[in-house]
This record gives structure tokens, C-alpha cells and sequence, in this order.
């Protein structure tokens, strides 16, 4: 179990080292502006495809889970994958 | 041996975090049980309740999976093991990765045929997960089939249920393909449905596959794909 602020961004986190090659340059950024949570999502540049998809059919999957979480506590999230 | 037993704590994960302890199982080999989800209480406090859990877990097969995982690690070269069922390990543990992230306590259940891993979860609260028109579940299902497919060789898919909605959505799309199959063999004309995810026209089309006299096909370009149900004779469901 997640102790503090890192539990917070646990969940993208997960998300994004189980879809990569390289689970160890997943780094996730938090900042939080009021109603709105920003999550900032940076990979291996090999790996971008991995967390984008085609279309970013991906990006909008990992944006839909993040999203369901946050709901619960009525704020926004937006998900910034960066290189 | 089979072991269950109540907790309480401030809140929920408290309550859990207190009972597995104490059996000395992980998370995912337990089944938890919310019996009182807790909360603020009253006016300034007063009758602030607190969360209730109830946790069965099977405690020897749980040190018999111990010993079988530092096996695997201390030997890792010769371990092989099925390909697909790596994958279903795989899959379920992430699908339990995500609901614990999203907060939401529940039992996963899954098993294999032929080429799809089945995972159901069943919990209270599961709406979060769920999303609007299953927008979630749809979500984390296809994520899981990208960690599924990782792990394995041959193309895996993946039917993840929760909360019972894809089977509760099943019926209801079964039912309006009867009804949309009626009316075109009452009006003979064609009745085209509502727009639709992939899987749920593929519940269409196959519901209608052997309806006498209409024919089923799709229309329309992504997510404004419907299915139309057609006069003629009950042909092979097009996709």
C-alpha cells in the first residue's frame, strides 16, 4: 500500500510501466490547480507509441481511467504526456 | 484452510490494510467484504461511523503460491510455464492494479477459453469503473488486453465484466435486436439502431444470425457506427 503524496499519481504510474518496454523511465508529475489535477506523463521517447497509440487511442484510455478516479472527487484531470 | 474474519477502522482501506495483516495474505488473494462503508457521520460528527470489512482468504493455499512465486524467482531460467496463463496473470493483476488505484474494493474472478481470458468483478460501488454507456469498463478493458498480449504470443482477447453490466448491456441490446428485427418484418423496411461500440454490434449481429427473415450489417464510420437490421433473408452477420 501507496503512503502520501505517492499514491496520489500511483494509478497512471501503473498504468503507463505495464503498457512500456522500459517501466523504469515512467515518470509522473503532479501538479494541482484547484479543481483540476495535472498529470504530467514522460517515457522513454522509444516507448511514446506505447502510451499514445494509434490516434491515441491509448492516451484517451489512460485519460478515461484517471478521469473515473478523480470524478468520485469531483475534479477535472488532464493527462500531458511530454516528451 | 479458509479463514474470514471482521475489522473495523476509520476508513474502508484501514479496515482492509487491519484484516489482511492479520491473515497474512496480500490484497489480491483476499475477498473483501464492505459491510459498512463509514463516513463523516452527523451534524459537527456525532454518530461518525466507522468502516467495516469482512475478508476470507484462503490462508494455506496462500503460503502454497508463496512458495511456487520464490521458485519462480530463484530460477528464473528454466521457468517456461503456459504462455497464455502468464497472460491471465498478468491481465488480472493489472485489472486489480487499476480498481484499487481508482479506489474501489470488490472479488475478481477469471478463466480461460480457448482464446479469451474472462475476468468478472463483483463489489459494491463499482460505478466509478463503470462509467457512463461503460465508458471505463471499456477503457480498462482494452488496456488489459495491451498488457495481456504483452506477455503473450498468440493473440489473447480479453471480456472483462463489472458489476454484472456487460451481461445486464447484453440482454438489453438482445432485446432491442428482436424488437428491431420485428418491426422490420412488419414494415419491410429497414431500421437502423443506435450507434454502438465494436463488441456490443458483434452481440447484435449475432443475436439476429439465425432470425428468419432479416438481414444484419453495419453502417458508418467509428464511434457513429450502427448496426441496421434489413429485409431479407437471414444471411451471415456482416461486420
Amino acid at each position: 500500500m501507496s503512503v502520501g503524496g505517492f499514491a496520489m499519481n500511483d494509478l497512471l504510474t501503473t498504468i503507463a510501466r505495464a503498457l512500456v518496454t522500459k517501466p523504469e523511465e515512467v515518470k509522473v508529475t503532479q501538479i494541482d490547480k484547484g479543481h483540476t489535477v495535472v498529470f504530467e506523463l514522460s517515457v522513454a521517447p522509444e516507448d511514446m507509441g506505447k502510451v499514445i497509440g494509434k490516434g491515441g487511442k491509448r492516451a484517451q484510455a489512460i485519460r478515461n481511467v484517471m478521469k473515473a478516479k478523480y470524478l468520485r472527487e469531483g475534479k477535472r484531470v488532464v493527462v500531458d504526456i511530454v516528451e | 484452510m479458509e479463514k474470514t474474519i471482521t475489522k473495523s477502522g476509520k476508513t474502508v482501506e484501514e479496515a482492509i490494510a487491519l484484516a489482511i495483516e492479520e491473515l497474512g495474505v496480500s490484497e489480491q488473494d483476499a475477498v473483501i467484504e464492505v459491510i459498512e462503508e463509514g463516513g463523516s457521520g452527523g451534524f459537527l460528527g456525532i454518530g461518525k461511523k466507522e468502516a467495516v470489512v469482512k475478508v476470507t482468504a484462503d490462508v494455506d493455499a496462500v503460503s502454497q503460491q508463496e512458495d511456487e512465486d520464490s521458485e519462480y524467482y530463484g530460477d528464473d531460467e528454466s521457468f517456461e510455464g503456459d504462455a497464455v496463463s502468464q497472460a491471465e496473470e498478468e491481465a488480472v493483476a493489472f485489472v486489480a492494479e487499476i480498481l484499487s488505484g481508482i479506489g474501489i474494493h470488490g472479488k475478481l474472478d477469471s478463466y480461460r477459453e480457448d482464446d479469451t481470458i474472462y475476468i468478472s468483478v463483483t463489489g459494491s460501488d463499482c460505478g466509478t469503473a463503470i462509467g457512463r454507456h461503460g465508458e471505463t469498463l471499456d477503457s480498462i478493458s482494452y488496456l488489459t488486453s495491451l498488457v495481456a498480449n504483452k506477455y503473450s504470443e498468440e493473440y489473447v482477447r480479453i471480456s472483462l465484466d463489472i458489476g454484472g453490466y456487460k451481461k445486464k448491456r447484453e440482454s438489453i441490446l438482445v432485446g432491442l435486436a428482436n424488437r428491431a428485427a420485428s418491426r422490420v418484418l412488419r414494415s419491410g423496411e429497414s431500421v437502423e439502431m443506435e450507434a454502438m461500440s465494436p463488441s456490443e454490434r458483434r452481440i447484435v449481429h449475432f443475436a439476429l444470425q439465425s432470425y428468419d427473415g432479416v438481414s444484419t450489417h453495419s453502417v458508418g464510420e467509428e464511434p457513429n457506427r450502427r448496426v441496421v437490421v434489413a429485409p431479407g433473408k437471414s444471411g451471415d452477420a456482416e461486420e
